[in-house]
């Protein structure tokens, strides 16, 4: 995974340059460690849909297109912020100058961990939603399409208690820990789960990692 | 030059060890300090730069060639610095104000630095004051990073700020970054636009001879 999100084709690698795999086992064996995954989590449910705008009680609102487009039928919405803490990424950062290598692997570590923890919080939002007999949306995630980055960040983390997960946004809404992620996803019987959340992103043609990207939608 | 085939065959590979070998070697044989940069680890790193574009080699493998030239740099600078040798031009580098991701802009430093150029890294949430002072102190080039669409914003209000100084003249600004397109670059009035650290070493080069 870590030489996949580093754009890396694995076997090819593996093939060529075993001191490439050897740079990325060794980001493995002293990144994990590192790793301190925490998820902010809530459910709300939706009190009203109007002019692009979603209700979610005396609690808040998400709005605009892209949650207009994907949410206006949503009964219920659960909002997320994962990360998974700082350590790894202090740690990329420190031994740079040092070994330039590891450093972007403990990165691309980092990366490849936060989509996972995406994607195992997307799952275990679905199979709540299924047992229920529900269905569930695609995960929307500020920054896509239709969802400006600056104000989505500001909706949900309005919604949520991020700071008891160690996560803050800055004054340019860039999430820290930078290894964070943040999204929503819409719950309910007659919300549709269209395409995936690559499908509303502005890099969607030039994304490098698209086809070998584990991400956190289903 | 065997020699000097040899060293570039070490930072190609990656072997750090044997790349710093063979510097030590060749120094001790009486090959300038000049020579062994620009035939043997620019040499290199051209030609890790162009197996990159070409898909014949990734990230990772370019990032051990890169740790391997950094190795042998590193015993090399000391005698640069006693031949008095000068580098092809002078990079201010930083991520834009607001914008704390580092990785990407350390990556682009440490290419242009093994291609020869003199790194002046500003680090992160760089204001455009900071981009100014590098222009007074002598950079050519400045290279802005952002991350973030929220942050991108900045590059502009940077090149703006560069304009009324009255510096625009005196430097080329490149840009890059995840959310940065050829066209935000043209947009807001850079130079040049690089989609990854092999690509700048050749932009930079670019805007230098124009």
């Amino acid at each position: 995974m870590v030489l996949r999100s580093l754009g890396a084709d694995p076997e090819l690698v593996r093939r060529r340059q075993s001191s490439a795999l050897a740079v990325a086992e060794q980001a493995v064996a002293r990144g994990t460690p590192l790793l301190r995954p925490v998820v902010a989590s809530a459910n709300f449910a939706v009190t009203e849909f109007r002019h692009e705008r979603l209700r979610l009680g005396e609690a808040g609102h998400l709005s605009g297109p892209l949650v207009a487009e994907h949410l206006h039928a949503a009964q219920s919405v659960t909002v997320a912020v994962c990360s998974i803490g700082a350590a790894l990424e202090e740690a990329a950062s420190e031994c740079f100058s040092e070994d330039p290598a590891l450093s972007v692997a403990l990165d691309a570590l980092g990366s490849a961990a936060v989509d996972l923890l995406g994607t195992a919080m997307c799952q275990r939002v679905d199979l709540r939603a299924e047992a229920a007999g529900l269905r569930t949306t695609v995960p929307l995630s500020p920054g896509l399409v239709g969802w400006p980055v600056a104000a989505g960040q500001r909706q949900i983390f309005a919604l949520l208690d991020t700071a008891a997960a160690g996560v803050t946004l800055t004054g340019g809404s860039m999430m820290v820990p930078k290894k964070s992620t943040s999204m929503v996803i819409g719950i309910g019987p007659d919300v549709e789960h269209a395409g995936e959340s690559c499908d509303y992103c502005s890099m969607a043609e030039t994304c490098r990692y698209r086809e070998e990207h584990v991400s956190h939608h289903g | 030059m065997a020699l000097l085939e040899e060293l570039r065959e070490a930072v190609v590979d990656g072997r750090a060890k044997v790349a710093v070998a063979k510097v030590e070697e060749a120094l001790a044989e009486g090959i300038e300090a000049g020579t062994l940069l620009r035939e043997g680890l620019i040499a290199a790193m051209a030609q890790v730069g162009k197996l990159y574009e070409e898909g014949e080699i990734f990230v990772p493998e370019m990032l051990v060639a890169a740790r391997a030239m950094t190795a042998a740099l590193s015993v090399l600078k000391p005698q640069l610095v006693e031949e008095g040798v000068v580098s092809s031009g002078k990079v201010a580098i930083g991520t834009t104000q607001g914008d704390l991701h580092d990785i990407g802009k350390n990556l682009v430093a440490m290419m242009l630095e093994g291609s020869g150029y003199e790194i002046v890294d500003l680090g992160v949430d760089v204001p455009a004051d900071k981009f100014i002072q590098a222009i007074k102190d002598g950079a050519n080039v400045v290279a802005m990073s952002a991350l973030l669409t929220t942050t991108m914003t900045n590059m502009q209000v940077a090149i703006e700020a560069i304009t009324q100084a009255g510096l625009r003249d005196q430097v080329r600004i490149i840009v890059g970054g995840a959310p940065i397109t050829k066209s935000y670059a043209d947009e807001i009035g850079a130079d040049g636009y690089a989609e990854d650290a092999s690509s700048a070493v050749r932009l930079v080069k670019e805007v230098l001879a124009a």
